[in-house]
Order: C-alpha cells, then sequence, then structure tokens
C-alpha cells in the first residue's frame, strides 16, 4: 500500500516536471543546452547527511557510472537511470524516508507536531516539504508541487492510518524523483550573456567545491540576488572555500583524477606479498587523500609540491608495508619520511606503486602510462591486440629484471613506439615492488633506475618526481582537470582561452589549489551557457531582480 | 537582509542566548540528565543511581530485564530447576540436579505484580507468566527487582567485571535519555559518555563558550565537529551551534561537540585530559574510596588496593537453582573451592579490610560486615554474629589474591567453577575518565 | 652495547619523523656513546607458543599405553556404580564431576584431596628442544634437583624438559589438542597475549657477543598475513602501564640465534580456553633463531609446581570433562617429575622444567606517543581562536 503512494509521489514528480517544462517552453526561459547530469553515489551520501544528519542508513552503493574524459564527473553528464540503478535509488530512498520518519528521528527532524499521529495534518506536511524539498530540488517548491506532495501525504496518512506512514511514503517519492536524482541546469540571459540561473550557479558551486547539493545559506544567496553580484559571489565562494566540507569536494576530485575505483578490483598475490591485506588497500587510498587534503587544503601548499613532499599520513598496516615505525599503531599518523629517504610524494605511495602493478610484480610500463596519462594529461594509445608477451614472460632465471625483459620486448618495433614514452618514466620506480614496499635488488640483480622525462634525466624516483614537478605540463593538466570536471565536460580547443587564463592565474597564486578552485569558480566561463539558437532567453534588465527559472 | 528581518533576527538571538544561558531543566525535573518523556505505569517510578537514572518499582527499587528471554513477553526467569540428566550422558553442564530448598531464579529476581487495571501504558504492557502471574513488561521485556539490592539507587545486581562483559545475564533497565538520533551513550568500561550513533566517544573543548565553537583552523585538524543535519532540530538539553561555514554542530547544555581524530573505535577515549578537552561523560564512574586504586594490568586497568594489588569479588552466574552467594545461603560452592576449611581458605584470599571509621562513597562502593570465619559473602543484615568490616563493590566483599605478589597481577581472576561462582576482578576502564591523570597516562 | 645507547634510541622512537634502524644512529658521533654506529634494533612479537617435546602425530610412539584418562573416567573408577555416581552428583550438585573429595572438594582446586585410581602415564621419548638447566649430563640427583630422565637435542645436547613427561600423553595439551589449540586461538585475539621481544645493540645480526634484551606487554593487534602466518614489521606499543612486566636481560648472538642469559624469573601473561594467567619461568633462557620475517625459538626454564598448577587448574581443570584432563593425576605427575629446587627438609623438588616453543614475526617497538605533539596542537588551535 506505501509502495502505492511512493510511486504516486515519483509520478507526481515527472508529471509536474514536464508540465512545468512546457509551460516554460510557451512562456519563459529556455533551458539551455547545458548537460543534465545524475547525481553520484558520494554527492548523493553527502547532500543528504547535510540535509537529515548523520544517523540515517544511506546507500553505499548506487548506479556505477562510466569514466568520460577520464573523469567520472564528465560520466554523470552522460549517465542513464536504467531500471536496474533506479532500484537502487529506490531501495535507498525507502530506507532512508522509513528512518527519517521513526519516532527516534521524527522529533529531531520535523518542525512541527501533527494533531493527531493518526490523521493526515496538512499544515504540517506542507512545512516539512517546503523545508526539505527546497534542500532536496535546490529550489523553493512551487505552490503546484506543494499541494501535489501534501495531498499525496494526506492521501496515504488516510489509508495507512498513521501520519507518519504517509510522510515517509511521500518522502521516498521525492528521494527518486528526477529534480533530485538529476541537475538539469536552467538558464537565464542577463545583459546578453546567456548563464545559468542564480539557483544553478549555486549547485554548480557547491558541487565543485564541497561535492554536494547548495546547503540552505547558498540558496538563500541564489535566491535573494545577492549570488549574482560580485560580492555576493565572493562572499559564498569564500564561506564555501573557508569550510572543512571542502575536504569532501578536493577528496572527491582527486578520487576521480586518480582513478580510485579501480580499488575495488585491485588484488595482490598474497605468497607474493604476504603483508598487502585488505587493510592495506583501503588504508592506501586513504593515505593519499589525507595527503591531499592535508598540503592542498589544510596547509594550501604549491600542488608540484605533492609529487616531492615526504609529509603523508599512516597507520600500522601501511608503516608494514614501507617498513617503518609509527608512534601509534592504531590510528592515523602523520608521517614524515627522513630527507634520505627514497620515498617522498605520491608516485612513491603505495597507492600508485601497487594500483599500476601486477598482482604478483611491479610494472614500469604500467606506471609510465598512468604518469603520462594521469598527471601529464598525455594519452598514450593502448598495446595492439595481438602484442606478443612472451618476453615480458620469459621464464629464464637469467633475465633478473624488468628492465631486462622490457628491453627485450622493446626489441619488437610494433612495440617499442608506445614503451619508450612509458618505461623511461616507469623504470624510476622499480626499487619499489608490485606492493610498493621498497627492494634492494630484484632477483640478486642491482636495480638501475636511470630514466628520463622529456628533455630531463635522473637516476632514481626522486630525480623522476623533481621532473615531474618542474615540468609544465603537470600543472597545466591540473588546470585541464579540474576545469573539466567543473564543467562537467572534456575542455577541448574552444576552451583555449579560458585554459591559459587559469594557468596563469594558477601560476600566479604559486599553484594553490584553493586559489585554483577560487580561480574557476569566480570566472564566468564557470556559470556561461551557450545560448540557443542565438536567441536570448529572457532579457533582465537588473540581474538582481531577475526571476529565477523554475527549474535549476 | 532589510531592518524588520534583522531586528527579528536580533531578537531571537538574544533569546537564543538567553535560553542557553539559563539553566536546562530536565524534562524529567528530578534528574540531573534529561530522560525520555515517555508514559509509564503509575507503579512503576524513575531512580537515580550513581550509573544513571532507571526505572523502579513503587518502592524506589530498581528495575532489571533478563537477558536469557528468547521471545518478547516470554519470562525466562522461572522456578524450575533443572534436572539431571542420566548420568553416562551427563555432559549438559548447566543442568543442575534438583537440589534441597533450591534458591531458583524467581525466588532472587521479583516481577512487578501490580498491574492496576492492567491496561497498558506507553512502551509497558502486561503479561502474563506461565503461572497465571500477571506482572509489568517494558518493551516486551518482563521486569524484576532483586534481592541484591538493599536500598533505593542501588543496582547491585549489574556489575562489569574482569575480562568479559558477555556475561552478565539480568541488566539494569535504565530510563532513556532524551538523546538525538544521532547521538547515543556508550559505555566505556564503568562509566557512560556520550558519543555518536556508531559509539565514538564525543568531547567539549574548554575553549568553546555556551552557543559558540572556538575552534578553529590548526584545532579542526584534532577535533571534528560533531555535525547535525539541515533540518535537525534542537531540543531540551540538545541545541545545534551555527559555524561560520553554516553548518549546525550538535551541542548538550550549550557546549558544542566534537570528535577525537585519534579516535579510531567505538570507546576510544584518547583525548581524555588532554589540555583543553573534556570527554563529555554523561555518568562518570562512581568514585572509589582513597584506599582503591586504579592499577594497569595486561587486561586493562583494574581496580586495586592501595599497594595496586588487584581486589577480586566472589559472585554467582545470574542462573539459578544453586545456594551461591546471598546473605545465610549455605556456602557449599565456596568450600568445595577452597577446600572445606576456613583455614585452607585464608590462605589463599585475603579480605580488603576497612577502617573503623571508613565511610561509603556513595551506593556503589561500600562497607560491609562480613561473618567470622568468613566466608566471601557478606553478613546477613542485622547480623549479631562476629563480623569484619570490609570494602564491598556492589555489596560483594572485596578480597586480594594471596598468591599475587606484584601490583598488576591477574591470578586471581577467574577461579571458579563452570555454571557455579567465580572470583571476578572489578574493570576500571573510565574511572579515569576527566580526572587528573596519572603519571604513566601523562607521559603518554 | 652501551644501554645509554638503546635509551637514547628508544627516546627517538618517541619522535614522530620517522626513523631508519641503521641509518638514525649512523650520525652519531662514536665519542660519544662509545659504540658502532651501525647498531641495530630487532623487534619481536609473539605469534604462537606450544609444549615442547618429542610429540608423534598419533602418539603411539610417546604414549604406547595410550592416552591418559580423564577426570569422567576417573569419577566412574572412583563411583562404581551408576547409583553411587548419581549421588554424589546430586549430593555435590555437578555434572562436571569435579567434586570427588572426601567432603565434596573439587578436584581441581583441592588435588591433594583426591586420590584417582586409574594409571596415569608420563610421555615417554628422548629428543626435544631445550636447555640443560641442571647441567647434568644424565639427570642424576643433585643438592638442588632431582633424578629425572634427559632429552637431548639434534645435536645430541642434553635438554630438561619434565613438562613433556606430565603433559605429554594428556590429549587436551598435545598439539591440536583442546588446550594448545585454545591457546593458538587466543594468541591474536586477546592482546593478555601480545609479548614483545626488543633486541637491542645488535652489531651483527649472525654473531654478536653482547645484547640487550627487553621482554615486555604490547597493546596491538597482530593481523594474519594471506599466507597462513602474520603480518611482519608492524608497530607495536609497549605497555607502559603494566610496568613490572617490562624486564630486561642480556644475551648474544650465536650463528644467527639469540641466545639470553639466565633470568631469575620472566613473567608474561597468558590465556587459555579464554581465562587468563602469569606464567612465570625461573632461570628462563630465550633462544630465538633469527629469521628475516621474524625469529623461532624456545623458551626453557623451570616452573613453580604449585603456581604452574594453579593457573592450568582454573584454565585447563575447570573444563575437565571437555578437556580430558583430571587434575589430581596431573598434579601427582607434576610433584612426581618435579626436577628443580629441591626442598631440603622433605627432599622434594618443587619447581619443573619445561621447554615451550615460540614464534615471533618482527615488529617495530614503540614507547607510547607524546601527548605533546597532540597538546601543540590544540593550543595552537586555541591560539587561532577569535577572540
Amino acid at each position: 500500500m506505501k509502495s502505492k503512494f511512493v510511486w504516486l509521489a515519483c509520478t507526481v514528480g515527472l508529471v509536474l516536471a514536464s508540465a512545468t517544462a512546457i509551460a516554460q517552453q510557451k512562456s519563459e526561459t529556455q533551458p539551455a543546452a547545458a548537460r543534465a547530469r545524475l547525481i553520484t553515489q558520494p554527492q548523493y551520501v553527502n547532500t543528504l547527511r547535510a540535509i537529515f544528519g548523520p544517523n540515517v542508513k544511506y546507500p553505499s552503493a548506487l548506479a556505477p557510472m562510466n569514466r568520460v574524459g577520464g573523469l567520472v564527473e564528465i560520466g554523470a553528464s552522460a549517465a542513464v537511470v536504467t531500471g536496474g540503478a533506479l532500484d537502487r535509488f529506490d531501495n535507498g530512498a525507502r530506507s532512508i524516508a522509513k528512518d527519517v520518519f521513526d519516532p527516534s528521528h521524527r522529533e529531531y527532524l520535523m518542525p512541527c507536531r501533527p494533531a493527531s499521529e493518526m490523521k493526515p495534518d496538512d499544515a504540517c506536511a506542507r512545512k516539512f516539504f517546503a523545508q526539505v524539498g527546497r534542500l532536496l530540488f535546490r529550489r523553493a517548491l512551487t505552490e503546484k508541487e506543494l499541494k501535489a506532495y501534501t495531498d499525496i501525504a494526506h492521501a496515504s496518512a488516510v489509508s495507512l492510518g498513521d501520519f507518519y506512514s504517509g510522510m515517509s511514503a511521500t518522502l521516498s517519492g521525492m528521494l527518486v524523483a528526477p529534480e533530485f536524482i538529476y541537475v538539469a541546469p536552467a538558464t537565464e540571459v542577463v545583459r546578453g550573456h546567456s548563464q545559468l540561473t542564480a539557483n544553478a550557479k549555486a549547485v554548480r558551486l557547491s558541487m565543485l567545491l564541497w561535492n554536494s547539493y547548495p546547503d540552505s545559506e547558498l540558496l538563500t544567496a541564489a535566491e535573494n540576488g545577492s549570488l549574482n553580484t560580485d560580492k555576493g559571489l565572493v562572499k559564498q565562494v569564500d564561506r564555501l572555500l573557508a569550510s572543512p566540507r571542502l575536504a569532501d569536494g578536493v577528496r572527491n576530485f582527486f578520487a576521480d583524477m586518480l582513478i580510485f575505483e579501480s580499488f575495488e578490483t585491485l588484488a595482490k598475490d598474497a605468497k607474493i606479498y604476504p603483508s598487502f591485506t585488505t587493510q592495506v588497500t583501503n588504508d592506501s587510498k586513504e593515505q593519499t587523500l589525507r595527503t591531499i587534503v592535508s598540503h592542498l587544503v589544510d596547509e594550501n601548499l604549491d600542488y608540484r609540491d605533492i609529487f616531492t613532499t615526504r609529509k603523508t599520513f599512516l597507520t600500522n598496516d601501511l608503516a608494514a608495508v614501507y617498513g617503518v615505525a609509527i608512534n601509534d599503531p592504531d590510528r592515523w599518523v602523520p608521517y614524515e619520511f627522513p630527507a634520505n629517504s627514497r620515498r617522498g610524494g605520491l608516485l612513491t605511495q603505495i597507492s600508485f606503486l601497487a594500483l599500476y602493478s601486477h598482482p604478483g610484480r611491479s610494472s614500469p610500463t604500467r606506471r609510465g602510462r598512468a604518469i603520462r596519462e594521469i598527471f601529464l594529461c598525455q594519452k598514450v594509445p593502448d598495446p595492439p591486440p595481438n602484442v606478443d608477451f612472451s618476453a615480458i614472460e620469459n621464464p629464464d632465471p637469467t633475465i633478473k629484471t624488468a628492465r631486462a625483459r622490457l628491453t627485450a620486448h622493446s626489441a619488437n618495433p610494433v612495440c617499442a613506439g608506445c614503451h619508450k614514452i612509458t618505461d623511461p618514466i616507469g623504470l624510476a620506480l622499480e626499487s619499489f615492488d608490485g606492493a610498493g614496499s621498497y627492494r634492494a635488488d630484484e632477483n640478486g640483480a642491482v636495480i638501475d633506475t636511470s630514466g628520463k622525462l622529456n628533455d630531463a634525466s635522473f637516476v632514481d624516483a626522486t630525480g623522476l618526481e623533481k621532473a615531474l614537478h618542474d615540468n609544465p605540463s603537470t600543472p597545466s593538466c591540473l588546470v585541464q582537470r579540474m576545469t573539466s570536471y567543473a564543467l562537467g565536460r572534456q575542455v577541448g580547443a574552444d576552451d583555449a582561452s579560458l585554459l591559459s587564463d587559469v594557468n596563469s592565474k594558477f601560476a600566479a597564486s604559486g599553484y594553490r589549489v584553493k586559489d585554483l578552485l577560487r580561480v574557476i569558480a569566480m570566472d564566468k566561463t564557470f556559470y556561461a551557457a551557450p545560448l540557443i539558437d542565438n536567441k536570448p532567453t529572457v532579457e533582465k534588465a537588473d540581474a538582481g531582480t531577475s526571476k529565477v527559472g523554475s527549474k535549476s | 537582509m532589510n531592518f524588520a528581518g534583522r531586528t527579528i533576527l536580533g531578537a531571537c538571538s538574544v533569546a537564543a542566548i538567553a535560553a542557553l544561558l539559563t539553566p536546562q531543566l530536565s524534562l524529567a525535573a528530578d534528574m540531573k540528565l534529561g530522560l525520555k518523556d515517555e508514559p509509564r505505569p503509575a507503579v512503576i517510578t524513575l531512580q537515580e543511581t550513581e550509573e544513571g537514572g532507571v526505572f523502579a518499582d513503587k518502592n524506589g527499587m530498581t528495575l532489571y530485564t533478563d537477558r536469557d528471554e528468547t521471545k518478547p513477553n516470554t519470562p525466562a526467569c522461572t522456578y524450575d530447576v533443572p534436572i539431571l540428566g542420566e548420568v553416562a550422558e551427563a555432559d549438559d553442564i548447566r543442568a543442575f540436579p534438583p537440589y534441597p530448598n533450591p534458591t531458583t531464579c524467581l525466588h532472587k529476581h521479583k516481577p512487578v505484580v501490580d498491574i492496576g487495571d492492567g491496561k497498558a501504558v506507553g512502551p509497558w504492557a502486561v503479561i502474563e507468566d506461565s503461572y497465571g502471574i500477571k506482572q509489568w513488561a517494558y518493551k516486551g521485556h518482563v521486569v524484576y527487582t532483586s534481592v541484591k539490592d538493599l536500598a533505593v539507587g542501588q543496582n547491585w545486581l549489574d556489575i562489569e567485571t574482569g575480562l568479559r562483559q558477555g556475561r552478565k545475564r539480568f541488566l539494569t533497565l535504565f530510563a532513556p535519555l532524551e538523546l538525538p538520533p544521532d547521538i547515543t551513550v556508550q559505555e566505556v568500561g564503568v562509566a557512560k559518555v556520550f558519543a555518536t550513533y556508531s559509539g565514538r566517544t564525543l568531547y567539549t573543548l574548554t575553549q568553546d563558550r555556551v552557543g559558540k565553537s572556538m575552534c578553529d583552523g590548526a584545532c579542526l585538524d584534532q577535533w571534528k565537529p560533531f555535525l547535525g543535519g539541515a533540518l535537525s532540530q534542537p531540543r531540551g538539553e540538545w541545541t545545534l551551534v551555527t559555524r561560520d561555514d553554516h553548518t549546525r554542530q550538535w551541542a548538550f547544555r550549550g557546549k558544542p561537540l566534537y570528535q577525537f581524530a585519534s579516535d579510531k573505535a567505538a570507546g576510544d577515549t584518547r583525548g581524555n585530559n588532554l589540555p583543553g578537552a573534556l570527554v563529555a561523560v554523561a555518568y562518570p564512574a562512581a568514585r572509589e574510596p582513597s584506599s582503591v586504586t586504579i592499577q594497569g594490568t595486561p587486561v586493562g586497568d583494574l581496580y586495586a588496593d592501595d599497594k595496586g594489588m588487584t581486589l577480586y569479588a566472589y559472585i554467582c552466574p545470574g542462573s539459578g537453582g544453586r545456594e551461591c552467594d546471598d546473605p545465610t545461603e549455605k556456602m557449599n560452592w565456596w568450600y568445595v573451592i577452597c577446600g572445606n576449611t576456613p583455614e585452607k581458605c585464608a590462605k589463599e584470599w585475603k579480605p580488603f579490610l576497612a577502617s573503623e571509621n571508613a565511610k561509603p562513597t556513595g551506593g556503589t562502593w561500600t562497607t560491609v560486615s562480613m561473618p567470622l570465619p568468613w566466608s566471601p559473602v557478606m553478613a546477613a543484615p542485622g547480623s549479631k554474629e562476629p563480623s569484619v568490616k570490609v570494602w564491598a563493590y556492589k555489596g560483594r566483599p572485596l578480597f586480594t589474591h594471596a598468591n599475587e605478589d606484584r601490583p598488576g597481577m591477574i591470578d586471581g581472576m577467574d577461579i571458579g567453577t563452570l555454571g557455579g561462582p567465580k572470583w571476578f576482578s572489578i574493570r576500571a576502564t573510565g574511572a579515569d575518565l576527566n580526572r587528573k591523570t596519572t603519571a604513566i597516562q601523562a607521559a603518554r | 652495547m652501551a644501554l645509554g645507547v638503546s635509551s637514547f634510541f628508544r627516546f627517538l622512537t618517541g619522535l614522530q619523523v620517522g626513523t631508519s634502524r641503521v641509518a638514525l644512529l649512523a650520525a652519531l658521533p662514536l665519542a660519544l656513546v662509545g659504540t658502532p654506529a651501525s647498531a641495530e634494533t630487532i623487534g619481536l612479537v609473539m605469534t604462537s607458543f606450544h609444549l615442547a617435546g618429542p610429540f608423534t602425530n598419533d602418539g603411539k610412539k610417546e604414549c604406547p599405553q595410550g592416552l591418559n584418562p580423564d577426570n569422567r573416567d576417573n569419577f566412574r573408577a572412583q563411583y562404581k556404580t551408576p547409583e553411587e555416581q548419581k549421588e554424589i552428583l546430586i549430593k555435590y550438585g555437578s555434572t562436571q564431576m569435579h567434586y570427588r573429595g572426601p567432603n565434596g572438594e573439587s578436584d581441581t582446586y583441592n588435588p591433594e584431596a583426591v586420590k584417582d585410581l586409574l594409571p596415569y602415564y608420563d610421555g615417554l621419548g628422548t629428543v626435544s628442544v631445550g636447555v640443560n638447566l641442571d647441567s647434568t649430563k644424565d639427570g642424576q640427583a643433585t643438592d638442588k634437583t632431582c633424578k629425572h630422565a634427559k632429552f637431548a637435542n639434534e645435536s645430541g645436547d642434553a635438554v630438561d624438559n619434565q613438562l613433556f613427561r606430565v603433559f605429554g600423553c594428556v590429549k587436551a595439551l598435545r598439539p591440536q589438542g583442546l588446550y594448545d589449540s585454545f591457546i593458538t586461538m587466543e594468541i591474536p585475539q586477546l592482546v593478555v597475549n601480545r609479548w614483545l621481544v626488543e633486541i637491542t645493540g645488535v652489531d651483527d645480526r649472525t654473531n654478536d657477543n653482547q645484547v640487550d634484551v627487553t621482554i615486555a606487554h604490547g597493546l596491538d593487534e597482530i593481523v594474519p598475513d594471506g599466507n597462513g602466518g602474520f603480518v611482519a614489521g608492524r608497530s607495536q606499543r609497549v605497555d607502559e602501564k603494566a610496568a613490572s612486566y617490562i624486564q630486561h636481560t642480556k644475551g648474544r648472538i650465536v650463528n644467527g640465534v639469540l641466545i639470553t642469559d639466565p633470568m631469575p624469573e620472566l613473567r608474561i601473561t597468558g590465556s587459555g580456553i579464554i581465562e587468563v594467567f602469569e606464567r612465570r619461568f625461573k632461570d628462563a633462557r630465550l633462544q630465538l633463531k633469527l629469521t628475516p620475517t621474524g625469529a623461532t625459538g624456545f623458551v626453557a626454564a623451570y616452573h613453580d609446581v604449585q603456581r604452574f598448577y594453579r593457573f592450568h587448574a582454573k584454565s585447563l581443570g575447570l573444563h575437565g570433562v571437555a578437556a580430558n584432563v583430571s587434575m589430581p593425576s596431573i598434579y601427582a605427575s607434576l610433584l612426581r617429575n618435579a626436577d628443580g629446587d629441591k626442598d631440603p627438609a622433605t627432599g622434594q623438588c618443587t619447581s619443573i622444567s619445561g621447554v615451550y616453543t615460540m614464534d615471533f614475526v618482527n615488529a617495530n617497538i614503540v614507547r607510547q606517543s607524546s601527548k605533546k605533539e597532540v597538546a601543540e596542537v590544540i593550543s595552537k588551535g586555541a591560539a587561532t581562536a577569535r577572540p
């Protein structure tokens, strides 16, 4: 019975959305060709946790998304909700709604009490839906929507004989409504420029910096027009950048850029790497993200130094793989590798070394390719389907090192082209085995870790990391990635001017990521949207008094 | 915001601050902490103990529930005495034989049978047991008083012992506190602390003001504000403090709450006694007498005498059928362990004597009389027989074990029988929360 | 190796900056500490603990007459008819069949009160790891020791291990027996079993004529690896609150084997069937072969019979029926096989030799971190707070 009302709520949502869209086409702002995107699982949890608090059963997995243009965030713009995906959203919605209205939660989440718990109470229901709807849909609900949801809650309360059951059914419908799970940016024209509406700006800003839908304060700034002013925008950007919630946004970006979903399928041969347990897998990802947040957010240091810094965070399980001692074995501890350590920077962290290796051995090629593609934004072609791996897999015990095997393999001219651009980099990391532990030799042979990155030669991993630090493509690749991430699309030739501007400002800031985020968030291009058929949608004399589009 | 709005906001802020600064009335006015406002029958009262507010009978005697129940509203405490199985197949360690004058579960634990009109009240309902006796149950659990409690404000049946905590059969029926869903009360040994819903200890910082967090910048590296949601509502002593980034932080009596970054698991209190930090203790451990110390041992902190020698109590399990550890009962179990002569027993166990002018520190640490020649159970109240005064923990006389010759040993722990009594050490984990640290702790 | 170095190293491990074993001390001027700059610390955490002796899989060689009867068997021998048995069980109330003393005393806690009627078989055999504790070649009585049959190790050196005589044919204490299995399972589960050995001042892992050894209780978990063992190289905190369990001795390394000097007393806690106790080794010697990931070896020592019996009583004896043991027989066997600390008045030896094998994995042993770092952060945080 309750399901019936859930579906009714969803249908109402869809119908209302369509009706509004049609109404818009007839009379108001035309939605622009800006992409609609599906909410990701971290955004879903971050958003709902910020609304309902931490003690609600949030789903741990929604529909997986494809990586497009190197980022899942872009893939979100191409995601479709299949039946299976909707199932997960629906299950999550019901579970959340059930928690929200259980006796222990509702006392602390409802702004009012019904006159009777056995009967509908439209005034109280309406009050709740107005509050929660604004946060879920990132705009005030229209009168039509409010009435529709209140009516559903009323009918279901009558049918179920319980006010809160009716509320739960209605809320679970809202949590699968397209207005919630999809972000479809609305646009308007102000002084001849097509841009996102203030609410759409709020969404884009919040997704970039907090990886979450906007909070009430940001929505208020959108609703009262201050977000459309320079001063108002600065205030909100600074507020979001100063908040501890910035860490959510930064973590999500780097987890995306570093392809951390690969950890889900990472497996190591237990006989060869017995200390590489599941805990190490989980901790290594967290180590890198903590290092990044500490370095780039808390300490606000030079991005390039992330490849050379000896400071990081360790757990006892990680320390065992790194071969170091930590003083507080039962927690995360800040740790600095000694000055003469071979380690420093992301490339010598387990998350990189182990992820780009084989289950039972290291892989200079994988590591080299990952460096090119992830940190330098340089595409390396896939190997041809008929590649001959016999040189690599040669069991001859006299061939002791990976370098020797790769040299033999690369003698094949078909293979040489790609290996030339990956191996000279990856071989610098051969002092670290497939788990990321240091090794003094390989099968008893001395390991030659010399190599070259473009024109920069080096003798070991430290040299490689310095070369990466100094390479101009390193910061420009970050700019490219972050701009794509922010815009939800791949940047290309048309964005040359924007990228050039952002790059120079990033450099001028000393390569501070918080400043980079600020530059992007303050740039008009971040909020730009193309005109439709070159026609303005709504003429606005004063952006401060513009009518906000009804969909965002 | 326009002038009117600012005026209203200002007025509200003043009112809010005034509310925070005025003493918070608990929802149950006679409690230190606000209890959940729940209906209850007239015969069920609320009573304060050193471990928290409890439900009690009309005489104020603490109520307990029975973990041995397997189905709701179905008592597991009966007059049954388990019977002996076939001798040849006698493997069931719980199969106690019939014994003259057995003291069964229901001899020691009394249900509340004053049912009034028998109508359910909130979470309280009347059920009928297999003997046809109607009695009260709370959320499906039958409630009992215990012969162990001699006075109001005691919960002596419920004792935190030694190594394993899963042994207790009867649990004190604590009255639920008024708590937001994001917050729970977590037992940390003998103390109770406010914690996140997943048991992670919460703290306050002395630098904070009522209604205002001063933790910023580097402070946030170690102290994580415990945030509520945008819809979270204040209630009673629980409010939300708006931070500079407009996130909302839970506060208790106006003091913002934090998690400590170095705490890893539920019950961790590694931020305890750090400068500027206090564990948000809901109920501290009962203060021990000055002659009792907290001693580090390889199984954790235990209560010890003033020389650090571990203290032990003789305790019977909750299952019935055998006279065991109540005054006036035969000490058969005791003698089969310690060798049947008082002299032999006295060689192994030394009573923790209390001086003549020793005074109880509360309802948990008291002095009791022990009969001479002693057996490890207090003398019957009112007994005029020769006795010796000893310190007791929840009514159990305390002893040291003569074969322990160093502080921090645990040789006396768990000496006893399967299904019968055992000697238990008394856990002191949590006793030091928010107290001055010992030299060892300060060095950590 | 000067204690100053090891103390200094201990101080340095309290720092947040990472240390490597060799590199750290490389910078020390020799004049300051008078030691070679390459001194190393080896940290170990115990992962297994078993009674040593010539156990075979089927037990036939060491127990040709079969394994020993338990207290149920002895109970039925003592009370021969079902009626008698039932009467006694009812009278003293337990199907555990423990209350066999003349006044119903527990056979576990009052073993002298009960005389088992069934024969008890000592473990036979002559091969064992261990040490010649009494320094005799043939186990002849001396003024301090009692006559007993010796064992020999693989090199033919004499060994004392009378505990094997007592327990060799007791099912529960044989490999994978109930008690042995619980001990094995509980070592990673219960921190009471966390025992650390720290060897400092190591100049040469193969041969070093003087090293310092510290034994202490640890606080941290040991984690199974993917290979059926335990992960090596994790950090282990010393339990400084259990201060009396921090113990020191000296030793040497010979052909890669650590050999400690005799310790008058070595105390470690343990558990058996989840009951906790202290093991107290007298005249204890550790011999541990150092391996790339840890160590393997044994501790050989005397055990005071009364103390040794008592903790077995509350852990092993408590479970008499399930554990297939009869404690009075074990007590009698302990006294009969006791070979050390002869009471001059009675001639009864009051301690018994025993060898336990132990395995370790490498651990980084650390002292508790200073709270200074956190306090500084909090103070710094307070300083950044707005007025």
